[in-house]
């Protein structure tokens, strides 16, 4: 009974007591409320959040270095991984960093392929991590409800940086190798048609003949997945240049960023196979020597060339891998 | 101040054959009962006076708010507590609910003799055996459905604690919001995106911020014919976000603390001896006994009555026969 009876008092006893705190609080309450976080709900609102250096505030996301001299070179000190970080900086900052630009820690890329006629070639050039993590950041905050024709031409912008150290090792290579004319463009196509396939997705399952597994690295038996990519499954040209993972649209992105670059008429088109929506590089002013498909638009005609895989039937104009033809567009150029 | 009289319906006849001692337990119990849920109910009132003057913007719809969350806080816990309000004295519970076993005796007996009087004492002589037999309080055994009643009652006390937590926390932190909403309308980053034309948005590649800031500054400048009342936001949800943030874990352990006081009364009938087991209880359920038990003789004698005038006064083989020819 008296186990009982003390129910009562204690269960009275808190109630007034809590009773009693919630009445003291608001003498407390500047204690307890941080002002400070409205700041940091406001950052929300800032579009360009970059990511800087390593040492600086960490970001959950993990992003393997696909590069094939730095992929090895980390495997072998088990250091596959780099931790992006991101940090907001103000203008001040962004200036000094402009002035210290070339200490900034970079990436080392290394290109090699060889073309359709079996010459091979090879360019390094640097990029800035900062830019490869301002790309990311970039399209991980990117808006769902954008269109194709707004989405394409902004992660190019943003790759920039990235696209334009690629642009300028090729063109010092191909005035090297004194690469001309049709020749200009078989060497930046098979340079991004060389990397194996690797599907962009959302989830990575049995698809187009292939069963994909989680593995967002230019695996040689083209079933390596990238997994939760979003907006529309689709890497920035900065990404790709970095990890050479990516699938048609990926691809051809690239290849119609660095063709724009060298000043060529290159287009991205977009349209349905037998296999669903499909995207191609496009090409006008340029005919190709076999009987083709093409997109007209605004009065040019755009022919088709397939960037995913690198084969000798995969040439400007080739329809080898596809026979369905419908709705294709020009979706970028 | 005799709340319990107003609330739980105690009367001074219950405690006839109680000790003084006992009753001033019992009025010591069901008084802080009653002030309990007198309190939550003013803290409702409260909140919803704070919900409506943030919602409405007008001190009319607040207190009008406030005495509609005070109405429903005042049924639901009422509801919550005399649901769990069941003595302990099962065999008392289960005359209540079958009294055939009080009635059997009854059933053939002739009652037409009896006066009002006499019916009465036999009603009170069977209280007080119903009394002598109850002694000892003999617990509701646990039954699967417990569990089930209890989680939606402990739910409904929850969702109602929320919501008041919710409330005092606007009106104790209301000038903390009000300079963290400040910030926001006066931010630079915010008043740039809002300039931003409709012309503009297919351009921006990320719309949703424009369109945000357009919303945001749009809750946040006051207008003329709607001046703001504590919290200078037209959106409660709005408010509700900048606060959570701010207050950070501090937010659970308050919203916790009213979660406390509104269980704290469902907790105290259920678990103190003070009122399962409790002579008040006990003695409602004696008086409730009764009273069926007195009816169902003055009802009873009256049928008996009503029965022996038509065999009296009726003459059915004459008027069989007359019916027959």
């Amino acid at each position: 009974m008296s186990k009982k009876l003390n129910v009562l008092r204690i269960s009275s006893l808190v109630f007034w007591i809590i009773l009693a705190l919630i009445m003291l609080l608001p003498f407390f309450k500047d204690n307890f409320f941080t002002v400070e976080t409205t700041e940091d709900w406001l950052k929300s609102f800032d579009e360009e959040q970059f990511i800087e250096e390593d040492s600086l505030v960490l970001k959950k996301e993990k992003i393997v270095i696909e590069d094939s001299l730095l992929f090895q070179e980390e495997k072998r000190n088990k250091k596959d991984s780099i931790v992006l970080k991101k940090v907001k900086i103000d203008n001040d900052s962004i200036n000094s960093i402009e002035e210290d630009i070339e200490k900034l820690p970079k990436y080392d890329i290394n290109w090699v392929w060889s073309d359709y006629s079996g010459f091979n070639h090879q360019i390094s050039f640097k990029i800035l991590k900062r830019d490869v993590y301002k790309a990311i950041n970039y399209r991980e905050n990117y808006s769902r409800n954008i269109s194709y024709g707004t989405i394409y031409p902004n992660f190019v912008n943003i790759s920039n940086p990235v696209i334009d150290s690629m642009v300028k090792a090729m063109k010092m290579d191909m005035d090297k190798k004194q690469i001309s004319g049709f020749d200009m463009l078989n060497y930046v196509v098979t340079a991004i048609q060389t990397p194996p396939y690797t599907l962009i997705g959302g989830k990575c399952e049995y698809k187009y003949g292939r069963n994909f597994i989680n593995d967002c690295s230019p695996r040689e038996d083209r079933r390596g997945c990238c997994e939760n990519i979003y907006p529309f499954e689709l890497f920035t040209p900065a990404e790709f240049i970095l990890q050479k993972t990516g699938d048609c649209d990926t691809k051809s992105l690239v290849a119609y960023a660095l063709l724009k670059k060298l000043g060529f008429n290159a287009a991205m088109l977009i349209g349905d196979t037998e296999s669903g929506v499909h995207a191609m590089l496009g090409l006008t002013n340029v005919v190709p020597s076999i009987p083709s498909k093409y997109v007209q638009y605004k009065g040019r005609i755009y022919y088709p060339w397939e960037v995913t895989e690198k084969r000798d039937g995969f040439q400007l104009g080739s329809m080898t891998m596809w026979s369905g033809w419908l709705n294709w567009n020009v979706v970028c150029n | 101040m005799n709340l319990a009289k107003y609330i739980f319906g105690f009367r001074e006849e219950y405690f006839n054959k109680v000790s003084v001692e006992e009753k001033k337990k019992q009025y010591t119990a069901y008084n802080l009962l009653s002030l309990m849920l007198f309190i939550l109910v003013i803290f409702s009132f409260l909140a919803g006076v704070i919900y409506g003057a943030i919602i409405f913007q007008q001190w009319i719809f607040a207190i009008i708010t406030g005495l509609f969350l005070g109405g429903v806080s005042f049924i639901l816990l009422l509801l919550v507590l005399f649901l769990n309000m069941t003595t302990d004295y099962n065999r008392l519970y289960d005359y209540m609910t079958d009294n055939s076993k009080i009635i059997e005796p009854y059933l053939d007996k002739d009652l037409t003799q009896l006066s009002d009087e006499e019916l009465q004492v036999i009603a009170q002589e069977k209280k007080m055996l119903l009394r002598e037999e109850n002694q000892v309080p003999d617990p509701a055994r646990f039954h699967i459905s417990n569990i089930f009643t209890s989680i939606i009652k402990v739910t409904l006390i929850l969702i109602l604690s929320s919501i008041v937590a919710n409330g005092f926390e606007f009106y104790i932190f209301r000038n903390k919001i009000n300079d963290s909403l400040n910030i926001i309308r006066t931010n630079d980053k915010i008043n740039e995106l809002a300039q931003l034309q409709v012309a503009d948005l297919k351009e921006h590649s990320n719309n949703y911020l424009v369109i945000n800031a357009h919303w945001l500054l749009e809750m946040l400048n006051e207008k003329a014919e709607q001046p703001f009342l504590l919290i200078r936001s037209y959106s409660i949800l709005l408010s509700l976000e900048i606060m959570q943030k701010a207050l950070g874990n501090f937010k659970i352990v308050f919203d916790l603390f009213f979660s406390i006081l509104f269980l704290t009364p469902l907790v105290l009938v259920k678990k103190s001896r003070k009122y399962a087991g409790g002579v008040f209880l006990k003695e409602v359920a004696l008086s409730d006994i009764t009273t069926s038990f007195m009816f169902f003789l003055l009802a009873k004698r009256k049928i008996q009555q009503v029965k022996k005038t038509i065999e009296n006064e009726y003459n059915y083989s004459k008027l069989l026969k007359q019916k027959n020819e």
